[in-house]
């Protein structure tokens, strides 16, 4: 079960608003690699992993996804929280404006609602863990390409955070692998028939 | 798999120094992929964790990235 | 301590404990891991009793309140006013 610890994971506190940067940031919430894919993804597939720390892995990794989730958010709250109505139709953000007001609503930076077609869950622990794996790389990339377009640096510094933690992720993921590859190797060498 | 105490001593009686990673992946498969195991020697403080966004120094070390780097062609 | 001060080392020592869980996961034989995780619990605990005893609840399960319910006070987390700023350079 889930617990809410009342404290953002890394502070965030975003003085100029912005509603461009908002309407990019927004695709980490509802977007393809965004945090909530990542957080679906990995509770969804930790009922098929095999091992106590892949299982462990899957489950608390994506927890601490629903508290990056939780930050961008509340980075997307910030940004349009004092936004004129001029500054959000100048911003290019009118179309989500119009379906959403200043909300909060999953998807992507094109627009895109969130749909579970952007995770998979395979219930063969490898293939789920190779996914896990791409998955933290392409959310990489999409911090990197989001951190191309700031330049308020209490934007930037989530973001850098974020980024990290995509790196640190998949390493972990990475020797969730080792240690499943060698189970089922040991598995196979063990139940073999003897000559 | 072995796992080096961190206070290993080498034949000389001196302390080696803590790896931070696996340097050597043995038994290897086709068609499988291997990500080196991390060791944990030294930490960041809390502060610079969280700063830096991870505890781990080799982990902040790696895919360092630069703004504008987006303008590189992967060609 | 006030109460920025106390956030960001109670929101630095949970941090470095999150990183060091995840690290635990799949390193569960490493020795000395475990005993700085231990080591750091205590600290946490201590960090947050303060907090919560001065400034309001963290978590639910595992607080009293005091009169009225605490629990719904603002600022919620979201809000820039829950936040304080990341003091100083690396």
């Amino acid at each position: 079960m889930w617990v809410y610890d009342k404290k953002l994971e890394y502070p965030i506190k975003i003085m100029k608003p912005n509603p461009k940067m908002a309407s990019l940031i927004i695709t980490q919430y509802g977007g393809p690699d965004g945090e909530l894919a990542a957080s679906l993804r990995y509770l969804s597939q930790r009922f098929s992993m095999i091992t106590p720390e892949a299982k462990a892995t899957l489950n608390d990794i994506g927890t601490e996804e629903l508290a990056h989730l939780e930050m961008i958010g509340t980075m997307v709250k910030q940004l349009t929280k004092n936004a004129s109505l001029k500054e959000i139709q100048d911003s290019g953000m009118a179309p989500y404006y119009v379906d959403h007001d200043k909300a909060i609503y999953p998807a992507s930076a094109a627009g895109s609602p969130f749909t579970a077609a952007y995770i998979q869950s395979k219930g063969d622990p490898i293939t789920d863990l190779y996914e896990d794996m791409a998955a933290e790389q392409k959310a990489r990339s999409t911090y990197e390409y989001l951190l191309n377009m700031a330049d308020d640096p209490d934007v930037i510094e989530p973001l850098k955070f974020l980024r990290e933690r995509e790196i640190v992720h998949f390493q972990r993921f990475g020797e969730s692998l080792r240690r499943v590859q060698e189970y089922l190797q040991n598995k196979k060498r063990f139940s073999m028939p003897a000559k | 798999m072995v796992i080096n105490s961190s206070s290993a001593m080498d034949a000389a009686g001196m302390e080696k120094p803590c790896v931070p990673q696996e340097t050597v992946i043995n038994n290897v498969l086709l068609a499988h992929a291997y990500v080196p195991f991390e060791k944990m020697c030294t930490t960041f403080s809390p502060l610079s964790a969280l700063r830096k966004g991870t505890a781990f120094p080799p982990l902040a070390a790696v895919y360092m990235w630069q703004k504008g780097m987006g303008e590189m062609n992967y060609e | 301590m006030s109460r920025n001060e106390l956030l960001q080392r109670l929101t630095a020592v949970d941090f470095y404990l999150t990183d060091l869980h995840l690290y635990l996961n799949t390193h569960p034989d490493d020795r000395d891991a475990l005993t700085k995780y231990n080591t750091l619990v205590k600290e946490a605990r201590q960090l947050r009793d303060e907090y919560e005893r001065l400034y309001g609840m963290l978590m639910a399960l595992t607080t009293p309140s005091k009169y009225p319910w605490q629990w719904i006070e603002n600022p919620w987390p979201w809000q820039s006013e829950f936040n304080f700023e990341l003091a100083g350079d690396d």
